[in-house]
């Protein structure tokens, strides 16, 4: 619940992917949220088009390790978002990098990360979620991140009015992809529209190397376990589109001249360096719990500590 | 050739200031052409509002698809028509959350509810959208003598501020004629009835009070009718005329009791002519006059707000003497959440009541029910959360011999409410492309 009188909250991310393909998707995730956490942005959607319930089930374990995090569209529960999915989406099946994380399991047998997808209904409508997330966002104040084919924000451009709510509500739309990006261009999208070129991917290598450094503090962290069955250097693209849709002035970044709505993101060559270390800060950030503003979960009377009595 | 000479679906027993419109009967059947459904009964359309959330806990049956044991607490009034109903889960009102309007969340449902659309927050220039009832009104509300029918039990207030500046009008109304005019609901008995009934103008207080003294059944004025259709009816026909009378009949002595009672009640407040001080007796009276509004085909849309959203109304029926909206903000209490529970009962047990008597009412091949459809349920879900997801949606009814009840169909989340809207609008023969936030039509209710 938003209250008048407290300002414009940070930025609304939606977050929109084909999770489970590329193992730097899980990464941007992770970077996104820990710009959640530095209170940046707010991730207010996230989705997938991958037709399957454990790309979904994946979304919902990170935001649930992120989950004092979770700001959400429409409320300040710290409860978990609904994952949308595309139940008509074209790539299906599950990945090692899906199923290497919900697989593991703690020496007593139980999954380590706990998630509530076990059927098609516990997900989201994706085109809906998205078009509902725009319309709790204030003017020009969201931003949506494509990492992955566009079928569910074309499905939401297909909505009765979501163009005019998109070019009220959004800033940017940065896709990972040049092909996603064009196929938005024609079908309307009504912001501008950041690329991210492939060489902004290759140029930055994110280490794999992490895993026993920046990693190996947590405990189990389901990004890092995806990480860990690709088990190499990965591409940054997807972490680029994330980084640039909330810091835009990111002096790492440069843009070309447009071309109809689109322009292409760069890497500047001398920002490289700096620029992965933002990344890995980023990614490998510890969730930062969050108070809910709005009528804290009851403690029974019972369950109450016992306050000792004051100190005349 | 086969001739037979039928009966006008527009025959009406006339009488000095009274038109009463008349049932389906059989010799009505072959009469029916401009009826849209297979059997040629129209199909009719309500939608039951209650107020401040239902307690989900006892709401959601545990199981999906088909019913298997026992319905939930809140649901075991509609035991006996367990059939006839169907629970849908995860649909929701995104116009009725904040959206950056912040608190308000009672005013904001209730307004979004039927219309889709989110409500202005002003005590003044009031503003939201036209509800689903009256589209399908406008579409086959000439085919009726009243295109829709809009009836309460609570508070008509259509000023001032009830909830965090959102105007009573949004409170207070389920449905809008257009989106800056609402359409308030009818919380008299006797205004009721003799809409239905009467043709006069309607009488101030004094008046009723005066005439009523004379009064004799409105059946009387209309005798001579009666004698001349009952000679054109057959022995089904004549005590299916029987029965309908003797329930308008019913309904008068109903009324002449809540009126005595009245004067005998000092209620502390300003009250409408006629309400009756007790709850049932109230939505009793006012469900069988839309019982008998359907029966006769008077109106086949309908709009019913039990009480207004947001509201603190205390029932002392059942022994409750804390108001409804802060006992919805229980805070987890288990004492404040069994009382919820307790009121959410007893509007289920009046609903219920109602169903059972238009499941019993023949009509062709059906009843009154298969032929209608009826949704009831409230703008939010958890009342102490205000929360907009995953509202409690009830169907009643057969739609015409197209909705498969007896289960529990759980949609995908954040599916909008709308989406059942336009499957029922295409149930009413009202074919509309898009309508509030709906993204499309909810699927699985048919039949096969």
């Amino acid at each position: 619940m938003q209250f008048r009188g407290q300002g414009k909250p940070s930025l609304g991310v939606i977050f929109d992917s084909d999770m489970g393909s590329r193992v730097e998707t899980a990464l941007a995730l992770a970077v996104l949220y820990g710009l959640d956490g530095k209170n940046e942005c707010r991730v207010v959607s996230i989705s997938s088009t991958r037709t399957s319930l454990l790309s979904a089930a994946f979304c919902e374990v990170v935001g649930r390790f992120y989950a004092g995090a979770v700001s959400g569209a429409f409320g300040s529960f710290a409860r978990t978002l609904p994952v949308g999915l595309a139940a008509d989406g074209k790539i299906p099946g599950d990945t090692n990098l899906l199923t290497g994380p919900l697989n593991r399991r703690s020496p007593d047998g139980a999954a380590t990360y706990n998630h509530g997808i076990e059927k098609l209904t516990d997900t989201a409508e994706a085109h809906a979620l998205i078009r509902n997330a725009f319309t709790a966002q204030h003017d020009q104040n969201a931003a949506v991140v494509l990492a992955g084919p566009p079928t569910n924000l074309l499905n939401v451009l297909n909505l009765a009015g979501a163009k005019e709510v998109i070019a009220a509500k959004v800033k940017h739309l940065v896709c990972s992809t040049p092909l996603a990006a064009k196929d938005l261009e024609a079908a309307g999208w009504p912001t501008p529209i950041i690329s991210v070129s492939p060489s902004a991917g290759t140029s930055v290598l994110f280490p794999v190397s992490t895993l026993d450094k920046e990693f190996a503090a947590f405990p189990a962290h389901p990004v890092a376990d995806a990480f860990r069955v690709f088990g190499k250097d990965a591409t940054t693209g997807e972490l680029a589109a994330v980084l640039y849709a909330v810091r835009p002035a990111e002096k790492a970044f440069a843009l070309s001249e447009p071309v109809g709505k689109i322009r292409q993101l760069m890497i500047e060559p001398a920002e490289r360096g700096r620029l992965l270390q933002v990344y890995v800060e980023l990614a490998t950030a510890k969730p930062v719990p969050r108070i809910p503003r709005f009528r804290p979960p009851v403690v029974e009377e019972s369950k109450k500590p016992e306050v000792p009595p004051s100190k005349p | 050739m086969i001739t037979k000479k039928t009966l006008s679906r527009r025959t009406m027993l006339r009488g000095a200031g009274t038109a009463i419109a008349l049932p389906f009967f059989d010799a009505m059947a072959p009469a029916m052409n401009s009826s849209r459904v297979p059997g040629g009964k129209p199909v009719r359309m309500a939608f039951v509002y209650v107020p401040n959330g239902i307690d989900m806990r006892h709401w959601t049956p545990k199981e999906e698809g088909a019913f298997v044991g026992d319905l939930p607490k809140i649901l075991k009034p509609m035991e006996s028509m367990r059939q006839d109903i169907t629970i849908l889960s995860n649909l929701t009102q995104n116009s009725g959350r904040a959206l950056l309007d912040g608190a308000g969340d009672h005013g904001r449902c209730c307004g979004a509810y039927l219309t889709g659309m989110q409500p202005r927050k002003t005590m003044t220039d009031i503003k939201a959208g036209i509800s689903c009832d009256q589209i399908v009104a406008n579409k086959v509300g000439s085919a009726t003598r009243f295109p829709s029918l809009q009836v309460g039990l609570e508070d008509a207030r259509q000023a001032g501020d009830c909830d965090s500046g959102y105007s009573c009008a949004y409170t207070n109304n389920l449905s809008w004629r257009s989106e800056t005019q609402p359409l308030p609901p009818v919380l008299d008995p006797r205004a009721f009835f003799e809409r239905l009934f009467g043709k006069g103008a309607a009488l101030n207080p004094e008046e009723r009070a005066r005439q009523s003294k004379y009064r004799r059944s409105i059946l009387d004025f209309v005798t001579g009718d009666t004698k001349r259709l009952q000679g054109d009816l057959g022995p089904t026909d004549r005590r299916k005329l029987d029965e309908y009378l003797s329930s308008i009949r019913e309904i008068e002595i109903q009324l002449e009791k809540a009126e005595k009672d009245n004067a005998q009640v000092n209620p502390g407040m300003p009250k409408p002519y006629g309400v009756p001080a007790d709850f049932a007796e109230h939505f009793k009276l006012m469900s069988d006059m839309i019982t008998v509004a359907f029966q006769a085909d008077m109106s086949r849309v309908v709009t019913f707000l039990v009480t207004r959203e947001g509201t603190s109304r205390p029932y002392r029926e059942i022994g409750i003497p804390d108001g409804h909206h802060p006992l919805t903000h229980h805070q987890g209490k288990q004492e404040l959440l069994d009382k919820v529970t307790r009121i959410n009962e007893y509007h289920m047990v009046q609903f219920g009541m109602w169903m059972e008597r238009l499941k019993a009412i023949k009509e062709g091949d059906s009843t009154l029910l298969g032929n209608s459809m009826i949704v009831y349920g409230a703008g939010l879900s958890d009342g102490n959360r205000h929360t907009h997801e995953n509202l409690p949606v009830m169907l009643v009814g057969g739609g015409g011999s197209t909705i498969k009840g007896g289960r529990r169909i759980t949609y995908r989340k954040e599916t909008p409410i709308s989406n059942l809207y336009l499957a029922m609008m295409d149930r009413m023969d009202v074919k509309v492309e898009h309508f509030g936030d709906a993204t499309g039509r909810i699927d699985g209710l048919n039949l096969a």
